[in-house]
């Protein structure tokens, strides 16, 4: 199972695994002239809009094998979510995974 | 997948788990940091950023060996992480049970020193391992899972 998620945010793109692991992240120069701060900040917001996308995309891989599971249950998965970014990530994830 | 377990297995593994541990609830305070001079990555138990320290020196290294160093730090971070997770799964699971939540993360054993990464600083000392948060509680404190800072 590779199910990612991933964001771009100001030079900065990353993807990370259901979870929110980083898988990769790639930085253009302009994201380094804002200062050290102002980077952490977009790598962290980046980080936690792809995590939502993958974990919501990990959700509903995990619903179409297994029934639907309640919130607790996927948060104890690692799976939580959160609303405002949850819409994001629904927006833009694939109906089927079969390739 | 290469797990032969089957569903009856896994509910017997399952089942061997006492209800009332609250490992779940002290798995997700677990955090680690991993520190090169100039940066510093906080992960959670699941290997997400949860803060970033970035410093000008940081900055001089250019995007490529930057977003390098952060990754790697990051996967240096989250590796502790889940052997700080592990050590709460041994405290608060049956030892069939940690074995194979061992064998599934491919998890190796805490080496008894930390071997000094290359690249990274002479860090004084390794992050403080967060505190217990929940309060000893009477209630629980015989059933509930406290995690406890490991005395090495």
């Amino acid at each position: 199972m590779s199910i990612t998620g991933t964001a771009r945010r100001g030079g900065v793109a990353v993807e990370v695994a259901p979870g929110g692991a980083l898988r990769g992240l790639e930085l253009t120069a302009e994201a380094l002239r804002g200062g050290g701060p102002a980077l952490a900040g977009r790598i962290l917001q980046a980080v936690r809009e792809a995590a939502s996308e993958a974990n919501e995309r990990a959700r509903q891989a995990v619903t179409a094998e297994l029934g639907v599971l309640g919130d607790d249950e996927l948060t104890r998965l690692g799976l939580g979510r959160e609303e405002a970014l949850a819409e994001r990530a629904e927006d833009t994830t694939p109906d089927t995974w079969r390739a | 997948m290469d797990d032969e377990r089957g569903v009856d297995d896994l509910i017997e593994l399952a089942d061997e788990i006492p209800e009332s541990l609250g490992l779940s609830a002290g798995l997700s305070e677990i955090r680690a940091t991993a520190r090169s001079k100039d940066l510093s990555v906080t992960v959670d138990v699941h290997g997400m950023l949860v803060a970033l320290d970035v410093g000008e020196a940081a900055l001089e290294r250019g995007p490529d060996a930057l977003a390098a160093e952060i990754s790697r730090l990051s996967a240096e971070a989250g590796t502790r992480a889940l052997q700080q997770g592990m050590r709460a799964v041994k405290a608060g699971c049956t030892p069939a049970v940690t074995a194979a939540i061992g064998d599934a993360l491919e998890l190796e054993d805490e080496p008894a020193t930390q071997p000094p990464s290359a690249d990274a600083a002479p860090s004084p000392s390794p992050a403080p391992r967060p505190a217990p948060r929940r309060p000893a509680s009477s209630d629980d404190e015989e059933e509930g899972f406290v995690l406890k800072p490991v005395q090495d």
